[in-house]
């Protein structure tokens, strides 16, 4: 387990200590609520998600074993919840289908890092756009990060909002993706910390 | 074959629906198996990441939603604290007392009824498999005993959530029956 400090306070948790119910919360919540939101959108329904997920953890908290990462474990229950959230809200009654599961399972290196190391969100993805170029950024930054419209960067990129200027927005949005994502493999390829798959150990209920 | 307009089209689309903050609709896209959502993934993670990293939670939810998660935590009997240690000490004396009928020695039996796993009243099985191990004992035995005393916690538990549910029905409603 890369946080320590995680097992002694999960060991009082199980004890019946509600402060350290509350250090876990303080510690997890704030990348438990993004993983959600970055999968239903909706801040409020993942806030909603966040709660569900600290309620079910408590209740299975007893059946978790000691030295086992408790972050890995706790994003598996995580996925649960948005995947059950997911099934009824598109009525999908018996399971996800396939590609829905395998979007709602993915994590990138840069999520384990989340979790096992606590590296702030902001500072994750800095990291990434400080490597791009400028065009690259700038449509990264207006479109997603700033939540302009097609037509707002389409002006401020092209000095003009046409819809031959917003298709080139949507096109170079894609490429700064793309490059984005090879950043973040060449970077985490290069990064000291050991990427492990909690899945291979943990998670599993 | 999908085109990279239309690739960047549905990657756009999500941005949308992101940036409005609602359930995105690629997800109507996967359900039909399309294979270029497949290709989208990583990216579509990415995006979200981006997106994600620039939305703090409200200080005043996200200590509500602790608030609540405390409650919860000091209800609920599966985070307070249980074990055989615990189940001895508020378990039906006579419950307890049976422990003699597993056969063990007196040494055993202090050790046993003082012994401060925690333990998951919903399903003890898995820790009390791990304690018959550990004194020695038949797992059935044990966890017939164990499962004795938290039905005797429980109905403890029962009887005393019902006296409340009792005393606020006949606050609000002047009503003297449980619900």
């Amino acid at each position: 387990m890369t946080n320590p400090d995680d097992h002694e306070i999960v060991a009082k948790a199980q004890a019946g200590d509600i402060e350290a119910v509350g250090t876990l919360y303080e510690r997890h919540s704030d990348w438990v609520y993004r993983y959600a939101l970055r999968r239903v959108g909706d801040p409020e329904v993942a806030r909603d998600l966040l709660q569900d997920t600290f309620l079910k953890a408590l209740e299975s908290l007893p059946r978790f074993k000691l030295g086992h990462n408790f972050g890995a474990w706790l994003n598996g229950i995580t996925k649960h919840v948005v995947a059950d959230y997911l099934r009824r809200y598109y009525r999908w009654k018996e399971k996800l289908p396939d590609l829905v599961e395998k979007f709602v399972g993915y994590d990138s290196t840069i999520t384990y890092c989340y979790i096992d190391e606590a590296i702030d969100a902001k500072q994750a993805v800095d990291q990434i756009l400080t490597e791009l170029n400028p065009n690259h950024q700038a449509v990264i930054k207006m479109r997603v990060m700033e939540s302009m419209s097609r037509g707002e960067v389409a002006l401020s990129l092209y000095g003009e909002d046409t819809e031959e200027n917003r298709r080139k927005v949507t096109i170079a949005l894609y490429k700064a993706m793309q490059a984005a994502k090879k950043v973040g493999e060449r970077i985490r390829g290069s990064t000291p910390t050991q990427i492990r798959d909690p899945f291979s150990d943990s998670h599993k209920r | 074959m999908t085109t990279e307009l239309e690739l960047a089209q549905m990657l756009d689309q999500f941005v949308d629906d992101l940036n409005e903050g609602v359930i995105p609709q690629i997800y109507e896209l996967m359900a039909s198996g399309s294979d270029a959502a497949d290709d989208l993934i990583p990216l579509l993670d990415l995006v979200a990441q981006f997106k994600a990293s620039t939305v703090q939670m409200p200080v005043n939810e996200k200590d509500r939603i602790k608030a609540q998660v405390l409650e919860a935590a000091q209800a609920s009997p599966a985070t307070r604290g249980w074990s055989i240690r615990r189940l001895v000490e508020e378990g039906d004396p006579q419950v307890v007392a049976k422990s003699a009928a597993l056969g063990l020695a007196p040494t055993q039996m202090d050790a046993v009824r003082s012994d401060t796993t925690p333990l998951d009243l919903d399903d003890p099985s898995e820790v009390v498999n791990e304690l018959a191990k550990k004194y020695k004992l038949r797992f059935f035995d044990l966890l017939s005993w164990v499962n004795q005393l938290i039905s005797s916690v429980l109905r403890v538990e029962a009887n005393s959530s019902m006296s409340t549910v009792y005393a606020r029905d006949s606050e609000h409603e002047g009503v003297g029956k449980p619900k």
